[in-house]
């Protein structure tokens, strides 16, 4: 039986036990480094980079970590904080939609009858933010409360930047209703 | 096949707001790869400020001073004089006898221990 989050959190704040903190490490390590190639715009080294400096702040601010809210929503927030403070200082493209041939060739192959690159074709389309609210509600599955708080936005712009995107994705999927 | 599948899967639902979520979540979560570790927990763990380590002045101390205020709380709970007095009586009734007895069987026991030892530095026992 695997050992809660919350568990392992109070083993680091009270024994400062490094190997429980390295448990929530590889517990997270793939979900977070998703998270954070998105911020980087799919640089992988980048990523990295800011995915391992989000785990040592989070190690030092542990204390501070409240049980309310999820782990990896406190953890998404770090990253999103970092990547924020970098993009300020023109450290990292963040979300840079602009000029990304990799991205534009992708979309040549939008009209290939496959579900999933169409999705992530149309996904290329929305601006940053909608992008980053809609794959924290639809592909990593935190609530509305959770991802507003995570992009650090009023609950009420997260909501209008889900609903945004999730229309431009309906009529950018449209054509898959046609297709048979 | 599963192509087509998924296909009609769409087209049966695509008209409800909440059919185009689920199929949006899918297709977004079925998209998500699992990153292999590849030594990133280390580089991570390697990054984090080492445990602090107590000195070994430090060490003694949390023993020692304990073991002081015990020790004085101990003595303090005697009379020293009483103490002295006893201590005194003693060394005074003991019969020159006896403690040659005592000292006898102090060397004995040292000499027997001793032996035992050496005995089982040799592997003889």
């Amino acid at each position: 039986m695997s050992v809660s989050d919350q568990e392992l959190i109070s083993r680091v704040i009270a024994k400062k036990d490094q190997q429980a903190f390295s448990q929530l490490v590889l517990r997270y390590q793939s979900q977070l480094r998703t998270w954070a190639r998105r911020l980087c715009d799919g640089d992988a080294h980048l990523a990295d980079d800011l995915a391992q400096e989000t785990f040592i702040k989070a190690y030092a601010a542990l204390a501070a970590f409240r049980a309310e809210a999820k782990f990896s929503t406190w953890l998404y927030r770090i990253a999103f904080n970092i990547a924020a403070n970098r993009w300020r200082t023109k450290k990292i493209q963040w979300c840079e939609l602009d000029g990304n041939e990799d991205i534009e060739a992708e979309f040549c192959e939008l009209k290939q009858f496959d579900a999933k690159r169409d999705v992530e074709a149309a996904m290329q389309q929305l601006s940053a933010a909608q992008q980053l609210a809609i794959r924290l509600c639809f592909e990593d599955g935190f609530s509305h409360d959770e991802a507003a708080s995570i992009m650090g936005i009023p609950l009420g712009t997260l909501k209008t930047h889900v609903n945004r995107g999730k229309q431009k994705l309906q009529v950018l999927l449209a054509s898959w209703s046609q297709v048979a | 096949m599963m192509k087509q599948n998924e296909q009609n899967h769409f087209d049966s639902n695509i008209s409800g707001d909440d059919a185009f979520e689920r199929f949006l979540s899918k297709q977004l979560q079925e998209n998500q790869p699992y990153l292999m570790d590849d030594d990133f927990t280390a580089r991570v763990m390697g990054g984090l400020p080492a445990p602090k380590k107590l000195s070994v002045w430090q060490e003694r101390l949390i023993i020692l001073v304990p073991l002081f205020i015990i020790s004085l709380l101990v003595i303090s709970q005697f009379s020293l004089l009483a103490v002295l007095i006893k201590v005194w009586t003693l060394a005074v009734s003991v019969d020159i006898a006896q403690l040659m007895q005592v000292g006898m069987l102090v060397s004995v026991a040292a000499i027997s221990g001793a032996s035992f030892w050496f005995a089982r530095q040799l592997k003889l026992i």
